[in-house]
């Protein structure tokens, strides 16, 4: 009952994570009309500047500020000059580009830093709560509060900024958002800064688990890809039930079948899913005009 | 990748023939099959004498190359006709050697070891291609994502076959008084052969009216459903060919490197075939050729200037690269500088 438990508790704070690790992703895709496979990538750069900043006797608050704004400013720079411009070959290119520029983030981090694991500074240490058997720590209190309250913020800008509905706009119908003034491209642009100060907040609530590797916030990313299609893409509160969906079912997966097979019940549950339900649980259906 | 034309017809009705060579360097179907499988050959004896009269680290790196070659083969029909990313291509090679590699340690001989790498890799091909098909774009992408992140820890979970973390070691198999490893003369033979009969099916195949049903499935799939076409059949024949070839490739990579470890079929392979496959030119079978030449010979002989843990720096910018020149690739190249000048002075 207690590993039940646990696998359920830990698995909705986990799941909001995953959440935010798709949102994350949402952010460029409302915009453009496809994710980017550099996130992870992108909060290791700035998880390694935080990390040196913490060796250097910073306080957290400090780290944690600098991973978010090295993650937006590398986000803003990668967006700016890479992949934005590669639109113009077509989605999936620009899609490809974001590998690419993932796999030579990694290739420079292993040959500069290396890619031994470090212990990276968590946000609070010590018992904050306990629920019946579970013991949550000040850091997953944190976690939970701030990935829910950037969740939230998100959630109600898209809907009702005047900036969350241009960004929709510029991905349903682009010459309708052109010919009403709205900046695309800048749109796009600052979609990439948001999305990589998201990946600093993400990377700043795992790198303290998982220690910090050139590849171990990815490996969180990967979770936060199935949010978004499991809850749908247009639907950030769909993402974060699907987050703890997930962050409980990968839990009882490892705790009651085998932990190796967490990253294929992922799959197992993404590819249903997408057949089932491919605008995802949350989702609108896309209408296409054939 | 559009590769429809308007070309003015000729009094015979057929267009010019510059028209079908240019047509055809675009397609990779029609006039250039003969030039082709010339190059093809080509590019087979200059590998055979690298490889036959070059030191042993020369030899093998042109045998990984080549069953990269393989891999890329297959992966090239999901992009090339399909127009869809597979990321999963590192997958349908563990599929392959990991069914290689339980059958070779039970004893089995070589020829039944091929045929159950083949009957697995069509079963568990045909297993991923039924649901991965009805998906399209960006969705393919992010399953065939999430599956290449399942497989290493899929092999760990299954250790019983793949010897979990501490690996698996192949029973290299003898073949008349030959073993059959990384260092052998007759594995370079039997893979270079393998690539040139493999691509000359593909070629040939796609030269034929299965070969514009594909086009047609892949580029304008409301018209193909109005011609009467089958997409999701077509698609799913496309995907588990894909799957064989990344199977046949395992197969020989498990026979090559001797050892299997489940962090070899990580998404980094994947990316690398993709890498490979769109710098080659998804379109044409000698670049196929070129790619996985590229990602099987360049990491070891620039280690002296980027460390092997960091060859995603080169993968990375060669990507980039080939996705910035365009889709046509070093295959396209090739074809456009050698073949098709013949071919336009053959009609004249």
């Amino acid at each position: 009952m207690d590993l039940f438990e646990t696998s359920l508790i830990s698995g909705v704070v986990s799941g909001l994570l995953y959440a935010l690790a798709g949102v994350g992703l949402v952010v460029i895709y409302r915009v453009s009309g496809y994710v980017s496979f550099a996130q992870g990538d992108i909060a290791a750069v700035a998880l390694y500047l935080g990390f040196w900043l913490h060796q250097g006797g910073a306080p957290y608050l400090l780290v944690a500020v600098s991973v978010v704004v090295a993650g937006a400013l590398l986000g803003g720079l990668i967006g700016r000059f890479v992949v934005v411009p590669m639109e113009r070959f077509g989605i999936l290119a620009a899609a490809m580009a974001t590998i690419a520029v993932g796999i030579t983030i990694q290739g420079m981090e292993n040959a500069f830093i290396g890619g031994e694991a470090r212990p990276f500074p968590s946000a609070g240490e010590g018992t904050a709560v306990t629920i019946g058997s579970v013991s949550l720590t000040w850091a997953d209190v944190i976690s939970f509060i701030v990935c829910g309250a950037i969740v939230a913020a998100l959630a109600t800008g898209f809907k009702r900024t005047r900036v969350g509905i241009a960004m929709r706009a510029v991905h349903d119908n682009p010459s309708a958002a052109e010919m009403l003034g709205v900046a695309s491209v800048s749109l796009k642009r600052m979609s990439w800064i948001v999305s990589g100060a998201l990946a600093g907040v993400t990377g700043l609530f795992i790198a303290p688990v998982y220690s910090l590797t050139p590849t171990s916030v990815n490996a969180i990313v990967v979770f936060g890809f199935a949010a978004i299609v499991v809850g749908g893409f247009d639907s950030i509160a769909g993402a974060v039930v699907a987050g703890m969906v997930i962050g409980v079912a990968t839990n009882l997966t490892a705790a009651y079948i085998n932990p190796d097979l967490v990253t294929t019940s992922l799959f197992l549950m993404l590819v249903t899913v997408l057949l089932i339900r491919p605008q995802g649980l949350f989702g609108r259906r896309p209408i296409a005009r054939v | 990748m559009s590769t429809t034309s308007a070309a003015p017809a000729t009094t015979n009705g057929r267009p010019p023939r510059d028209e079908r060579v240019a047509a055809s360097l675009r397609t990779g179907r029609g006039i250039l099959l003969p030039g082709r499988i010339l190059l093809l050959i080509l590019v087979a004896v200059v590998v055979l004498i690298a490889g036959v009269t070059g030191d042993n680290p020369l030899k093998y790196s042109l045998i990984i190359g080549t069953i990269y070659a393989i891999a890329i083969l297959g992966n090239n029909a999901i992009t090339g006709t399909l127009g869809e990313i597979n990321l999963a291509a590192g997958a349908f090679m563990a599929i392959g050697a990991y069914t290689a590699s339980y059958t070779l340690s039970r004893g089995w001989g070589l020829a039944t070891v091929v045929l159950a790498v083949i009957v697995v890799s069509l079963l568990l091909g045909l297993l991923i291609a039924i649901p991965t098909v009805r998906l399209s774009g960006l969705f393919t992408a992010l399953a065939t994502f999430a599956l290449a992140y399942a497989i290493p820890d899929l092999a760990l979970a299954l250790s019983s076959i793949t010897g979990g973390d501490a690996g698996t070691a192949i029973t290299p198999p003898i073949i008349g008084d030959t073993l059959i490893d990384g260092s052998a003369t007759e594995l370079l033979i039997a893979v270079v052969v393998l690539f040139v009969v493999l691509a000359a099916v593909n070629v040939w195949l796609f030269s034929r009216s299965i070969g514009s049903r594909l086009l047609t499935v892949g580029e304008a799939p409301h018209a193909a459903r109005s011609f009467g076409l089958r997409p999701l059949l077509l698609k799913i024949g496309v995907w588990t060919w894909a799957a064989l070839l990344g199977g046949i490739a395992g197969l020989c990579y498990a026979l090559a490197v001797g050892f299997l470890n489940p962090t070899v079929f990580t998404v980094f392979l994947s990316i690398s075939l993709l890498a490979g496959g769109l710098v080659g030119g998804p379109r044409s079978v000698v670049g196929a050729w070129l790619g996985g030449l590229l990602v099987g010979t360049l990491p070891p002989n620039i280690q002296s200037v980027v460390p092997a843990s960091s060859t995603g720096i080169v993968f990375g910018v060669v990507l980039l690269a080939a996705l910035l020149a365009g889709s046509g690739g070093l295959g396209q190249l090739l074809e456009r500088t050698t073949i098709a000048p013949l071919m336009r002075r053959k009609g004249r």
